[in-house]
């Protein structure tokens, strides 16, 4: 029987997180993304050259809306720098932080001392970063200026530019030489407008990693499924605003939904939740997989480990 | 129950009230009108007026400025009276009554003609005969109306539609003394349905009018044509007062639907705008109403339910169906029109909810249903109507632009009259304006196609980005207001009422929401028809926000589709269906009147109705094309879904489909 095979015309981004000493960072590897010529697994129709990348959140202050993680982690997440070695230790492939405690309602941390904060991570660990604002655009920008001239040299992906903040971000990015996430609610469009205004500030494409919203599993998971699938298939179409790499924040949309909250006492027909939740966060993650994504962020290390393995066993060609 | 006096300036009105309704509503009762985009939901923001003195109690208002507040602004709509009040309705938000459009503005209309109308038979929907009775005797002694009928039957002009002749029982009852007293000598006035309209002694043909009516959602325009001479002899236009009661179609069916009252309200205001316009023809060219015979009329289907008191409910819920699309012969005492009383009033066919008798004038004024090729028709008024086909089929969808090119709804907007600001160039340094005005006027605002041209400008030349932001760096001329940022484009000093006229980042979005909502309208009908824009051979642009566009800038906005094109000179336009001479203001005003493919219309809808008022095939025409056409549902399809937001950029999210503003961009 004849094989029939797709033809793609173009390739995704090639991006690299993190600087070695060779660099001119202090990072002990580097981590490769991107450069697909197929979707997603279809070894036997183009190049897949990086596996997808696994990153496991740190958070500045404990994450008390995690009520699962706050307490299954409860060892590490009241000391920030703990938890960023552990999350060195348990194998994970990126950092990512999270300056949450700087939310105008939250401590309202200083852009300077967020700074400081990520100085010591990075001098804790070796990992190469991820470092998230705290969601509210308008601080975003101003910490990430800030953060953006400590971590220079290291590579680090910031995040999150939107429609309100990318020329800031985009600004320090450039000031310190690090890669941006470009994040839009879910519209192709915008997903691509944003990427194209990004771009005429003269910022590389290339130094673009799209994060097109991440539905939770329950909450919306098949739209950004079905975003992140057009997103692909655009790009290997020869669409050069849509050719970038994408990531999903999956602890993000697991941690607060109730599934991954609620325990066997009060919903004793969902099963337990130590393993539930955990299954959440994994089933999530691997059903991204699917669609394309490039980094998956997750807070859990049994789901790093549950997520590597389903990793190693789709990247086997056969 | 209490009782309040409220004293409106600059009306000078004191109306008396019970505290339980509010300024807006009370002043639209009483026949003053305040502006309102929502006819008193409070969420428009342009009912803005002041009071001077009393008590009230008011919900506080994001519309409102803090300056503003302290100047005692405060909506009307929001606003119930404690006690005894005056109130000033400062200029910004009282609608100019019985202001006249200028003339000028719609003569556009004599652009287009339908190519052929020139081989019909000229047929008017009323005329004046004159008969010469033989009187009966012994030996011809048929019965008075037989007798008419018989001499009217023999004349070969006639070119009735029902070859009946019906007359009415008071007339009948006078026509056999009438007759006798006239020598058998008389002036018929006969309808093309048959009806007599009157008859009068002697020769009294030399008076003989007709009314081709455009009730527009923001402005009626009316043209007086002498049905003798096949000429018009005038046209008048104004703003739809019912712009007191909401900018859109669907403003003005809630406030019908669910105000006591409403319907009656919106109905008597919109018979008072076309009165008023009737008395000022009939001043000005020295006739009489009673020699006005006939009126068409080709107004949206909302709009002709408004004007006969029809109740519009049904129009905006699912499944979206007007009371008739086909409205029957009326007469001007039935409506309360101001022409004869007998007067005939026919209506261009409405086809759906949303597309309505001016579409089908428009399509009949274009000639689109009787080629072979392709053409595409875009009505761009407060909803924009778009009509596909040929002359083997047609099809409509409609979609809501919003007010932005009708220049209402935007913080400098004007409509297109005198004064306003046209076209804009600024310089390099992003410091200076150079600006030019409609009737080279001192500057008032900034009309619909004005606001095309500088979106376009300040784009082209890097002062915005694709998303319609500023880009604050590159000019000294964008500032921070209240509501945002803006750009200056003409400084206050240089103003006719001493205010700034700006450039919001807010109107950009208005007009990137409405240009979207057209050009994404246009493409979803070509696809479900399997249609590229590249198969179009001509695009027709109706409306008076038309006549005005640049077609340059309207592309590189992403307005209309980015087609092939070539200036013609504009004095010499050679477009194939102007066969009649330009009138003089088209040949300054008309920019790039031929530009291939892009056809301007002007006031489709009126030159269709007059079509219609003149030509008895007109009148078979409009209807076989309201029969022909079908309607797609833009609101339920789901690429019109999808694809919105890929259409909110400049010129759009993908720039292969506009190569041109790719090239001019350098992209």
């Amino acid at each position: 029987m004849e094989k029939v095979l797709e033809k793609w015309t173009s390739k995704i981004n090639e991006m690299v997180i993190g600087a070695t000493k060779e660099e001119g960072g202090t990072r002990s590897k580097k981590v490769h993304i991107g450069g697909e010529t197929t979707l997603p697994f279809l070894h036997f129709e183009g190049e897949i050259p990086y596996p997808p990348v696994v990153a496991l959140e740190v958070w500045d202050i404990p994450p008390e809306e995690w009520s699962f993680i706050s307490e299954d982690l409860k060892e590490v997440v009241n000391d920030p720098l703990l938890w960023a070695k552990k999350v060195e230790e348990w194998g994970a492939d990126l950092l990512c932080f999270r300056l949450a405690s700087a939310h105008p309602e939250k401590d309202d941390t200083s852009p300077e001392k967020c700074a400081e904060k990520v100085k010591k991570i990075l001098e804790t660990v070796k990992l190469p970063l991820i470092i998230l604002g705290c969601g509210q655009p308008d601080k975003d920008g101003e910490i990430l200026l800030k953060v953006s001239e400590v971590a220079k040299g290291e590579n680090c992906l910031l995040g999150m530019a939107a429609k309100d903040n990318y020329k800031t971000v985009v600004a320090a990015a450039t000031y310190g030489g690090h890669s941006i996430i470009a994040e839009t609610p879910l519209d192709i469009n915008l997903e691509k407008q944003l990427n194209i205004l990004i771009t005429d500030l003269g910022f590389l494409a290339e130094r673009i990693i799209a994060h097109p919203t991440t539905g939770g599993l329950g909450y919306g998971f098949e739209y950004c499924y079905s975003i992140m699938e057009r997103t692909r298939i655009a790009g290997l179409q020869g669409d050069k605003m849509m050719a970038i790499p994408i990531i999903n924040l999956v602890a993000q949309e697991t941690w607060k939904h109730k599934e991954a909250k609620v325990n066997e006492n009060e919903a004793p027909q969902w099963g337990v939740l130590n393993k539930r939740a955990i299954a959440w966060e994994t089933t999530c993650a691997v059903g991204y997989l699917q669609s394309g994504a490039d980094i998956l962020v997750l807070a859990h290390p049994q789901s790093l480990i549950n997520v590597k393995k389903a990793i190693s066993e789709l990247m086997i060609k056969t | 129950m209490v009782k309040y006096k409220i004293f409106f300036s600059p009306e000078k009105k004191e109306i008396i009230t019970d505290g339980k309704t509010n300024l807006y509503q009370i002043a639209t009762d009483a026949g003053i009108y305040i502006t309102s985009g929502c006819a008193g939901e409070g969420n428009c923001g342009r009912c803005k007026v002041i009071v001077r003195q009393g008590k009230y109690r008011t919900q506080p208002s994001r519309f409102i400025s803090e300056k503003e507040k302290k100047e005692g602004y405060l909506l009307a709509c929001q606003t119930y009276p404690e006690s005894d009040l005056e109130i000033l309705i400062p200029p910004g938000s009282g609608l100019k009554k019985w202001t006249l459009i200028k003339d000028g503005v719609y003569t556009a209309e004599e652009l287009i003609w339908r190519g052929n109308y020139l081989k019909w038979e000229f047929s008017p929907l009323a005329k004046k005969i004159y008969l010469e009775l033989p009187a009966p005797t012994l030996t011809d002694h048929l019965s008075d109306f037989e007798r008419l009928v018989r001499e009217l039957k023999s004349r070969k002009d006639l070119h009735l539609r029902d070859p009946g002749i019906k007359i009415t029982l008071p007339k009948l009852q006078k026509l056999a003394q009438f007759l006798r007293e006239n020598q058998w000598k008389l002036t018929l006035t006969l309808a093309d349905n048959g009806e007599i309209i009157d008859y009068e002694p002697g020769d009294m043909t030399a008076g003989s009018y007709g009314l081709a009516l455009d009730i527009g959602t923001t402005t009626v325009a009316l043209s007086l044509i002498d049905l003798n001479k096949n000429e018009v002899l005038g046209a008048k236009a104004t703003y739809n007062q019912q712009m007191s009661f909401g900018d859109d179609v669907i403003s003005r069916i809630i406030y019908a639907e669910n105000e006591t009252g409403g319907l009656e309200k919106l109905n008597r205001v919109v018979r008072e705008t076309v009165n008023w316009l009737i008395s000022e023809l009939v001043k000005e060219k020295g006739i009489e109403n009673k020699d006005i015979l006939a009126l068409e009329v080709a107004g949206n289907t909302t709009m002709n339910h408004l004007f006969l008191s029809l109740p519009p409910g049904y129009i905006r819920k699912e499944p979206y169906l007007p009371t008739a699309n086909f409205l029957p012969d009326l007469k001007g005492k039935e409506i309360g029109i101001n022409i004869h009383s007998e007067g005939i009033v026919s209506f261009c066919p409405n086809v759906s909810s949303y597309i309505g008798g001016d579409v089908t004038a428009g399509i009949l004024a274009s000639g689109m249903d009787e080629k072979g090729e392709i053409s595409l028709l875009i009505d761009l008024g407060t909803n924009g109507e778009m009509v596909l086909g040929n002359k083997d089929f047609l099809i409509s969808a409609a979609c809501s632009a919003g007010p932005a090119f009708e220049g209402v709804g935007i913080k400098s907007g004007i409509r297109a009259m005198e004064g306003a600001v046209e076209n804009i160039q600024i310089s390099a340094d992003g410091k200076k304006v150079k600006y030019t005005t409609i009737g080279n006027k001192p500057p008032a605002g900034i009309c619909g196609s004005g606001l095309v041209d500088a979106v376009a400008e300040l784009f082209k030349d890097g002062f915005l980005d694709r998303k319609g932001k500023f880009i604050l760096e590159s000019s000294s001329l964008i500032r921070e207001s209240e509501e945002g940022k803006e750009f200056l484009l003409v400084p206050g000093k240089e103003t006719v009422n001493k205010k700034d006229i700006v450039l919001s980042e807010a109107d950009i979005s208005t007009l990137i929401r409405s240009k979207g909502a057209i050009y994404l309208g246009a493409s979803v009908l070509l696809e479900e028809m399997g249609y590229q824009f590249s198969d179009l051979k001509k695009i027709y642009l109706a409306g008076m926000f038309g006549t005005y566009l640049d077609i340059e800038k309207a592309i590189i906005i992403g307005l209309l589709p980015d087609l092939p094109r070539t200036f013609v000179q504009d004095n010499n336009a050679t477009y194939e269906m102007s066969e009649q001479k330009l009138p003089e203001f088209s040949q300054t005003k008309v920019r790039g009147l031929a530009r291939e493919k892009f056809v301007f219309l002007g006031n489709s809808a009126i030159s269709g109705a007059k079509l219609c008022l003149l030509y008895g095939e007109a009148r078979n025409k409009v209807r076989e094309i309201a029969k022909k056409t079908t309607y797609l549902e833009l609101s339920v399809n789901p690429k019109f879904m999808n694809e919105y937001s890929a259409t909110l950029f400049l010129p759009h999210t993908n720039i292969d489909l506009f190569p041109s503003v790719k090239k001019l961009l350098n992209i």
